[in-house]
């Protein structure tokens, strides 16, 4: 027997998609795991396509404990991603910022097509 | 009434989020539908397309139909080919070629071909109409035709076939994702038009038509007076005792027998003036020259001849030309080539070494016809006939419609129409030309007689060869093939636009766009050449007086020319000799022969005036203690320099405005410094007040753009990439620079020309060089300007023979086998 109380009949269950993102929006293992699976899976598909950053920035914000973080959470994914941009250059990374006006593109895509994707926070409260 | 509010909220709220969803969605999927797209796909961070042009490098393996060959990088980025086949050498060399400068090559053939608009758009249009019209591609491809029967065929193949290979292995350089389109495959015919692209660029002179324009405007004695056909000078590049080649002095006629002692005396009238201007905007750039040396082992200190070069040809990111290093049994040659060219065009080889400057040969002669009123028939000998070749050709235009072009020919070459006007073209380009065979047989030559030999097969551009050799042997030869003009059987100059339909300035021997016998021009034996000359320099300008046969009028004025004789006489008298440090020393020389000419009038001009401006006084101080040297920390160097346009303008500018002719009809700063007082430009004017205003123009300009010295207004900024406009990224760092247009450290910062290569050369012991710039076009690359700053100091670097260290890349025999 269990001395933990009984679990109210109408009390959602830990596999309730409702009570997961709750979870993961609110306790701080879960919360900094999907962080950064959602990071990381957003900037996996930005990859391979530029829609990718969207879906990074939607994926961050989604974890995020307010719409308001998750602006902050989508725009430190587009950061994770212009890092990660930088990391696969390699060597030639260092002659991309004198490449203007094409770095403006490049950076501003990967700040504002994630900031657009926190717009999925706002949809699923 | 609480429930209904809970409800208007739930209600509302999830309104809202609809409407944020449908934002999202509607959002991304509009942008992915929009314009935006496009650019995203090629610049968004991690899946940009353009990125993957960052990250280009050549791999460890390749696998080479043509055999086993090795690829050392030195630090510089020269690629240094070794193998034990010639072919497979070559395919090396197609794959470096295209991994480093794939763009270059393929807008280059773009422009020959006149297939830039397909890209570019709109913009290019009448250059893709002249290169159509002048039928580039189809004179390559009579080249072609006899080059493949050659030993250089197999070789040309077996480059492209790299060429390819790289195309279908590596990304795509940076500029095809700029642009967004992929080059076609590369053939042997696009390595021909690279042959003719840089012919064209050294003899595209249209110089006949301007000067039958100037004489109807000014009338033909001011023509004579204010555009000579001979610079009064004695710094010929020969004096007329040199060694000759023996045995082979036949002459056609004594010099003194040449018909053409006077003007030119233009049967026909001339071309329109927007022919003629539109004509000119096709030329050899302003500034196109050169200079090279040649001091035999008795004259330097090692006992070994040096030459010494350095071509004056477009400015620009990258350079046109491209370092390169190839080894095997039956050569080890490094030199500089065009991208696209397989072989090394001006270089040493083991036994010796070779360079070009400019001849100034007229190998380029117009023609007015009697054409009918359909535009379908010429007349010529007598008879009305069709043109030989008469077909419309579409040019494809990016975002546009495409244009059609008539392409005409007579039997002479192309007829060029411009708005209703037209004038036919002969031009030795336009025929089969063996000048690739030539440079292939330079490679794996042993010494003068293998050199002159495949000299024969030069035909084009007309240049003035100069080798030395490791047994001490040196040599000057005009190469290329010069046409002998005949009207009614009498041997006339080109200087002049003739009546075709008369049959006046036939070429005999010569077949437009098939193969030529050559049998109607100066043979071999009779072109100005010198055997074994002890020192011997050429900058352009005529190559010596009286030449048995009409060469040009196109030189130069003799500024560079008598600075390097003055020179290299003095240091080389009284058994005076040579190092390379001198000779590198002399290519840096920036003293302005003009200044002498110019400045101390200017000088005088101002201090004459009863009340002069103190600033015009400073000026004139500066000017007075200045050395005539166009270094960039001189601020007297920079008020010469921008004196000298407004003194032409003020001098020339309103005869000429009245006479319908712009600033590229203006003669010559030579000319402009001998002008007397009371020549009839001035019209009344004093020559030392237009002085003093033209200086006071020059301040004027200097502080509205505040330039403190010439280094300020002398940059690098102008040696800018095709598409630098664009992508200013992609432009060469903005840099003091020293040197004019008519210093030996040639640079014009109003044109992009200067000096493109520098090179100087112990044949047999070693050889220095150094670029404008970098060897690699890839702007990621380390070596995109990795010699910008030494070029700006000729600080050359080593540039050692043979198959260099470890190798970067390993081609390996395809498992297909060797062909």
């Amino acid at each position: 027997m269990s001395d933990s109380p009984p679990r109210p009949a109408d009390a959602p269950s830990s596999a309730d998609p409702a009570s997961l993102l709750d979870r993961v929006r609110t306790e701080p293992r879960p919360h900094a795991a999907a962080l950064v699976a959602a990071v990381g899976v957003g900037v996996a598909l930005a990859i391979v396509h530029w829609v990718g950053l969207i879906a990074a920035g939607a994926l961050a914000s989604l974890v995020a404990p307010t719409v308001r973080r998750g602006v902050g959470y989508a725009l430190g994914a587009g950061v994770v991603a212009l890092a990660a941009f930088a990391v696969s250059l390699g060597p030639s990374a260092a002659a991309v910022p004198g490449m203007r006006p094409v770095v403006y593109l490049a950076v501003g895509a990967g700040l504002v097509l994630p900031l657009f994707g926190s717009l999925a926070r706002a949809v699923v409260p | 009434m609480k429930d209904r509010g809970i409800a208007w909220e739930v209600t509302r709220d999830t309104t809202r989020r609809a409407v944020l969803a449908s934002v999202l969605a509607a959002g991304s999927a509009g942008l992915a539908a929009s314009d935006a797209a496009d650019l995203l796909d090629s610049f968004a961070p991690l899946s940009g397309e353009a990125w993957d042009a960052a990250d280009r490098s050549l791999p460890e393996t390749v696998e080479s139909p043509h055999g086993a060959a090795t690829v050392a990088r030195d630090e510089f980025g020269v690629p240094q080919i070794e193998a034990d086949e010639e072919p497979a050498a070559y395919f090396a060399v197609g794959y470096c070629q295209a991994f480093d400068r794939l763009f270059a090559m393929d807008l280059q053939r773009r422009v020959m071909r006149g297939r830039l608009s397909e890209v570019i758009g709109e913009a290019t249009l009448d250059s893709d109409e002249f290169n159509v019209a002048m039928g580039f591609a189809d004179a390559a491809e009579a080249t072609w035709d006899v080059v493949a029967e050659t030993r250089a065929g197999p070789l040309v193949e077996a480059f492209v076939d790299g060429v390819n290979a790289a195309m279908e292995d590596l990304p795509l350089p940076l500029e095809f994702e700029l642009i967004g389109y992929e080059p076609a495959p590369w053939t042997p015919v696009d390595s021909m038009l690279m042959e003719k692209q840089i012919s064209w660029t050294l003899t595209g002179d249209f110089g006949e038509l301007r000067r039958a324009l100037v004489a109807e405007h000014l009338g033909a004695d001011r023509a004579a007076t204010l555009f000579p056909t001979r610079y009064d000078h004695d710094d010929t590049i020969l004096d007329g005792t040199e060694t000759r080649l023996g045995g082979s002095a036949e002459r056609v006629r004594d010099a003194s027998d040449r018909a053409s002692d006077g003007g030119p005396s233009d049967s026909v009238g001339p071309v329109d003036p927007e022919l003629a201007d539109w004509l000119s905007g096709f030329e050899s750039p302003t500034g196109v020259g050169s200079n090279s040396w040649v001091v035999s082992g008795e004259r330097t200190a090692s006992g070994t001849p040096t030459v010494a070069y350095d071509p004056h040809l477009s400015l620009q990111a990258p350079p046109l030309w491209y370092e390169q290093s190839v080894d095997t049994p039956e050569r080890s040659v490094r030199g500089a080539t065009f991208s696209g060219v397989p072989f090394v065009i001006a270089g040493a080889n083991d036994r010796g070494t070779w360079s070009f400057t400019n001849l100034g040969a007229d190998v380029l002669d117009c023609y007015r016809y009697d054409i009918d009123d359909a535009g379908d028939r010429y007349r010529y000998d007598g008879e009305w006939r069709p043109f030989e070749t008469d077909e419309r050709e579409s040019i494809p235009v990016a975002g546009g419609e495409d244009r059609e072009v008539r392409v005409r020919r007579t039997v002479h070459g192309p007829l060029i129409e411009r708005e209703g006007e037209t004038v036919g073209v002969a031009w030795t380009g336009h025929t089969a030309t063996r000048t690739t065979v030539a440079i292939e047989a330079y490679g794996r030559s042993g010494g003068i007689d293998d050199l002159l030999e495949a000299t024969r097969d030069f035909d084009l551009p007309t240049q003035n060869l100069v080798y030395a050799d490791a047994d001490g042997r040196t040599l000057y030869f005009a190469t290329g093939r010069l046409p002998i003009r005949r009207t009614d059987g009498e041997v006339v100059d080109g200087d002049r636009i003739f009546d075709g339909t008369a049959g006046e300035g036939e070429w005999s021997g010569f077949e437009p766009f098939g193969e030529s016998s050559w049998e109607g021009f100066v043979p071999f034996a009779e072109k100005p050449h010198a055997i074994d000359p002890d020192v011997l320099s050429t900058a352009n300008q005529r190559p010596i007086d009286d030449p048995t046969h009409y060469v040009g009028v196109s030189y130069a004025a003799p500024y560079r020319g008598s600075r390097i004789a003055d020179r290299l006489d003095a240091a080389t008298g009284d058994e005076g000799s040579t190092d390379p440090g001198f000779h590198r020393a002399l290519q840096n020389d920036v003293r302005d022969g003009r200044g002498p000419e110019l400045v101390p009038e200017l000088v005088a001009a101002v201090r004459d005036r009863d009340d002069p401006d103190p600033s015009l006084v400073d000026a004139a101080d500066a000017l007075d203690e200045w050395d005539y040297r166009m270094t960039r920390g001189s601020r007297a160097a920079l008020l010469f320099a921008r004196y000298l346009p407004h003194f032409r303008e003020r001098v020339f500018g309103p005869t000429f405005a009245d006479a319908d002719l712009g600033e590229g009809y203006y003669p010559s700063d030579w000319t402009l410094a001998r002008l007397p007082d009371d020549d009839p430009l001035f019209d009344g004017r004093s020559r030392a007040a237009l002085a003093v205003r033209a200086l006071r123009d020059a301040l004027d300009e200097v502080e509205a753009e505040g330039w403190e010295t010439y280094g300020d207004y002398n940059t690098t900024r102008s040696m800018s990439h095709p598409l630098g406009g664009e992508a200013p990224f992609l432009n060469y760092e903005s840099l003091p620079a020293d040197g004019s247009p008519a210093t030996v450290k040639n640079y014009r910062v109003g044109s992009a020309v200067g000096s493109s290569w520098r090179m100087i050369v112990r044949p047999g012991t070693d050889a220095t060089a150094v670029l404008p710039g970098g060897n690699s076009g890839d702007y990621f690359s380390e070596h995109y300007d990795d010699q910008l700053r030494r070029w700006l100091g000729n600080d050359q670097r080593p540039m050692p023979l043979g198959g260099g260290g470890e190798p970067a890349v390993r081609f390996e025999p395809s498992t297909e086998g060797s062909q």
